[in-house]
């Protein structure tokens, strides 16, 4: 998929676990780890709004479009 | 949505039901095969006095083996066709219907119905060239089973596409985080 989770980035600017970051988007460590991993087929609004809040950024922080 | 369907009780009777007619499929098909072989062999003749009783030339012979044939493979499509329908509905059960395999196994009991019928319409000739009032009546009938099978045979194979989109669309959210 060209589209590419750049989760790990950001989680070390912010000192964070992944472990954490689970906790408090209240999201299970495997699927947070599915994300970030790019493994999942898509993302809802949700998940990406719970991500930024506890990350402090932007969508396309977290997100990267990798043409083939 | 899986635990409001567990222990269903229309899907519970619907399992022992085409359980049951499963078995009767492959019961009836085995009695048929023995009695397949009676009539080619101990009952060979008993056969041949009754054929020509009714008036029908000792080539009859042959039909009544070939009709014998077509009835086996017609039971042991219906216990194959009852097979698939009661590991379908054990799916249900279970709460995870939406999988390529039952879109697969939809559409094999779709094709098991377009051959139970062309199986039926040979049959139907059969009993039409023997000839005879009842007969004749007999192939009426085989005819008007003919037209409900074909909705049967359109339903399923529509459902087999609805269980296709519905399996993927499953795989989409499987992998939504």
């Amino acid at each position: 998929m060209p589209i590419a989770v750049t989760l790990d980035n950001r989680l070390h600017e912010k000192r964070m676990t992944l472990t954490e970051l689970a906790e408090r988007v209240d999201i299970t460590l495997a699927n947070l780890s599915i994300l970030k991993t790019n493994k999942a087929k898509a993302i809802r609004f949700s998940t990406l709004t719970a991500l930024c809040r506890e990350l402090d950024c932007q969508p396309g922080d977290l997100l990267a479009y990798l043409p083939d | 949505m899986p635990q409001a369907l567990r222990r269903d009780p229309l899907l519970a009777f619907a399992q022992f039901l085409v359980g049951a007619l499963a078995g009767l499929f492959a019961f009836a098909g085995i009695m048929v095969a023995i009695g397949l072989g009676a009539v080619t062999t101990v009952q060979r003749d008993y056969v041949f006095a009754k054929l020509a009783a009714a008036g029908v030339s000792e080539a009859g012979y042959g039909a009544v083996l070939f009709a014998l044939v077509l009835i086996i493979m017609l039971m042991a499509l219906g216990a194959f066709f009852m097979r698939e329908l009661f590991r379908l509905v054990g799916s249900v059960e279970e709460g995870d219907p939406f999988r390529p395999f039952n879109a697969d196994r939809l559409r094999r009991m779709g094709w098991n119905t377009v051959a139970s019928q062309l199986i039926l319409f040979a049959l139907a000739a059969i009993a039409h060239s023997f000839g005879g009032y009842r007969q004749a009546l007999l192939a009426e009938d085989a005819m008007l089973v003919g037209f409900s099978a074909l909705l049967v045979t359109l339903i399923l194979f529509i459902l087999a596409r609805v269980f296709r989109v519905g399996a993927e669309m499953r795989s989409e959210l499987e992998g939504t985080v």
